[in-house]
């Protein structure tokens, strides 16, 4: 399960980067730091463009989806099993 | 004959005078998106429930500029103003937002066209959206050393 959270954390990280840098191209440095201190912000704006074909967000936002819901199941499991 | 102010002087008031908070309710679809989203995070945490994890206090293990806003939120609905402040200075500005975003989201077409317009304009030509954003990353940076 460590190996597993060790992944799910690192995709959150990268796919998150990824959103947030074309946030900050995408809508300029006002809405990018926004972004940075909102990261749900930046989740959100990555699926409401998800079908932007200059962005390509898709394989990141599915990845960071995925990641998220990884990482509550495994929440769940570790606070159940402990 | 009066001198034109050079480019970069302009497209520098262009980035901070530009409207952050009229372009996230220009539309009502992503207003009423952003209410939901934030309804769902404060009511997971008044219920006690896990709510968005923070990418970076996950893995840096310091907190982000945001971190403790959603505490801070909660506390300022219970009436804890107090608290809620020292928890984080700025939730009584994300909850003069989050009303705002709310009111774009439900508000018949006239007067939300009006609000936006006027949000626009407040925006334009105070520049507070900067400065509050601005100001958010210091109050973060003196958080981060201590200082408050």
């Amino acid at each position: 399960m460590g190996a597993l959270q060790i992944v799910g954390t690192l995709i959150i990280w990268v796919a998150g980067i990824v959103v947030l840098v074309r946030l900050f191209q995408k809508e300029g440095v006002l809405k990018g730091i926004l972004g940075l201190i909102c990261m749900l912000y930046t989740f959100v704006w990555g699926w409401q463009r998800v079908k932007d074909p200059e962005l390509n967000l898709k394989n990141w936002m599915y990845a960071w989806t995925a990641a998220i819901v990884l990482g509550m199941i495994l929440n769940v499991i570790g606070s159940s099993g402990s | 004959m009066q001198a034109s102010p050079p480019l970069v002087v302009n497209s520098t008031r262009r980035a901070i005078f530009a409207p952050v908070l009229a372009s996230l309710v220009r539309q009502r679809r992503d207003a009423a998106i952003l209410v939901g989203v934030g309804g769902i995070q404060v009511g997971l945490h008044l219920l006690g429930w896990p709510g968005w994890p923070c990418p970076v206090h996950q893995i840096l293990g310091i907190p982000c500029p945001g971190c403790g806003l959603t505490t801070a939120v909660g506390l300022l609905l219970r009436g804890d103003w107090q608290e809620a402040v020292s928890t984080h200075a700025f939730a009584p500005v994300l909850v003069l937002a989050f009303g705002l975003i709310v009111l774009a989201a439900v508000l018949p077409e006239g007067l939300r066209q009006r609000l936006v317009d006027g949000l626009t304009r407040l925006e334009q030509r105070t520049g507070i959206s900067a400065f509050l954003l601005v100001g958010l990353l210091l109050y973060w940076g003196l958080r981060l050393f201590g200082s408050v």
